[in-house]
């Protein structure tokens, strides 16, 4: 299993749209998943203002692709499934 | 004296039992000018009853004293408005009044408290004071009112105290007579031997924690301390929200990377414009856990780096409801009120380019405009700890 990078947006609408819950992941994640994932944070990434995608915050970047409408559990979800496909 | 700014801070301890204090201190400056003008009063007894003479002996100095008319006539209408207690035959209300120009030139009104420390290079010394004495009907013994004139340096330091300081630990093996000026003096030069930079917060606090320290920590009076202290003014630059035009981004960067003094950012966009025009990574601080505001960033050449708009929300409810610093802080907006409440000037600058996200109907509550926040902490800043700002619309 690779390790992966998750970066979660702290910025103001991403954090009030639930990405305050986004920055505990490290405490929902079972190992092995959590023993390969690097969680940081990003001042913001920029996207709450691309309206052009139909997504919303909070925006996660996992493994460098960028997910938006995430909650805890789709995020636990993706990055399970993104490190089982590594 | 150039150029300096003067900072001026209190520390009071009210007499155990008592809930209100009875000692008042007013500060006030005059913000075209930098004049400061202080008065400190002592009420006679404790209690409500202490607080309202002192609060209208304080009030009528600061309102004389501002008004610029003659100090010795100031002080003898207060005075010849004080009454006398019937049956001790003394006066309601001890005062001490400064009146520092932003040239550091110090006209001091002293009235029965304890005389005031001038510090300089670390020794107290005192002022060359002039006595005038008056009579007054039903005293029992002439009132002596002590006049100074001179000019504060750099560096220099006015340590004001009420009795309480002064006569700290009576009756007590240590201090028999209390801890008196020659202690406190010797209190100051100790503490000002160890840490020559210290603010005039925390030395008006230290002293007055030593005091109640000397009362076997029940203050058996008022304990009030003040102290002015004339330095070079400690600059911040707290820069918020991206400017309207994109072109200013590499101005605003730059701006900062110049400006002689601290360097605040608030805001995710603002963050990733500076970090992208300095070319300095940002790292976010994951171990700072709090639900209200998001966590602070570290940029190399930035002081603090925080979120926009839930931060400068709760940093101005934190400047407006007065809250004391308890260090360390514990998330984004108390390190932001820290800065804040350190600087005596603070220049703002703030972007207008509007965030779209930021008024979406669906977000669970109203983030409100930067311009109001900002509006809301330069006028606590302003009004209540007497900083200077400024603000600058990119």
């Amino acid at each position: 299993m690779r390790t992966i990078v998750v970066t979660v947006c702290s910025g103001t609408a991403c954090y009030i749209l639930g990405g305050s819950d986004l920055l505990t992941l490290r405490d929902h994640l079972e190992e092995p998943y959590s023993r390969h994932v690097m969680l940081a944070g990003s001042p913001c990434l920029n996207r709450c203002k691309d309206r052009s995608e139909n997504k919303r915050p909070p925006y996660v970047t996992v493994d460098g692709k960028v997910y938006g409408n995430m909650t805890l559990e789709t995020l636990v979800k993706t990055v399970q499934s993104v490190l089982d496909a590594s | 004296m150039n150029n300096s700014f003067i900072e001026m801070d209190s520390c009071q301890i009210t007499k155990g039992g008592q809930r209100i204090c009875g000692d008042v201190f007013l500060l006030e400056r005059v913000a075209e000018s930098g004049r400061v003008v202080a008065t400190l009063s002592d009420g006679m007894g404790s209690g409500v009853k202490a607080n309202v003479l002192a609060n209208l002996t304080a009030g009528m100095g600061q309102r004389f004293a501002l008004a610029g008319s003659d100090m010795r006539k100031n002080a003898e209408a207060i005075l010849n408005t004080l009454p006398v207690c019937r049956e001790r035959k003394i006066s309601y209300a001890t005062f001490t009044l400064a009146d520092i120009q932003p040239d550091g030139s110090t006209h001091l009104v002293e009235y029965d408290n304890p005389l005031t420390l001038w510090v300089r290079g670390g020794t107290c010394k005192d002022p060359e004071r002039r006595a005038h004495i008056m009579e007054r009907p039903g005293a029992f013994r002439e009132e002596v009112l002590q006049f100074s004139h001179f000019s504060l340096q750099p560096e220099d330091r006015l340590v004001i105290c009420s009795d309480g300081v002064a006569q700290s630990g009576m009756g007590t093996k240590p201090h028999p007579l209390g801890w008196r000026e020659s202690g406190l003096r010797d209190y100051v030069e100790e503490i000002l031997s160890q840490d020559a930079r210290i603010s005039a917060r925390d030395l008006a606090k230290k002293i007055a924690q030593r005091a109640v320290a000397n009362d076997g920590y029940q203050a058996r009076d008022d304990i009030s301390c003040v102290v002015a202290y004339a330095r070079t003014p400690r600059k911040l630059l707290v820069a918020t929200g991206p400017p309207y035009e994109a072109s200013g981004d590499a101005e605003l960067a730059q701006s900062m990377a110049q400006y002689p003094g601290k360097r605040a950012i608030c805001g995710g966009t603002t963050a990733s414009i500076i970090s992208r025009e300095w070319n300095s990574p940002v790292h976010v601080n994951l171990d700072e856990r709090d639900r209200s505001v998001p966590p602070s960033a570290t940029l190399e050449g930035a002081d603090l780096v925080t979120e926009g708009m839930l931060t400068l929300g709760k940093t101005a409810e934190l400047l407006e409801n007065r809250w004391e610093a308890d260090i360390p802080a514990k998330n984004a907006a108390e390190k932001l009120t820290l800065l804040l409440r350190e600087s005596d000037e603070v220049s703002f600058v703030v972007g207008t380019r509007i965030n779209e996200a930021h008024h979406d109907p669906t977000l669970p509550f109203e983030l409100g405009i930067r311009r109001t926040l900002i509006d809301r902490i330069r006028r606590a800043l302003e009004l209540i700890y007497l900083k200077k700002t400024d603000v600058t619309y990119v």
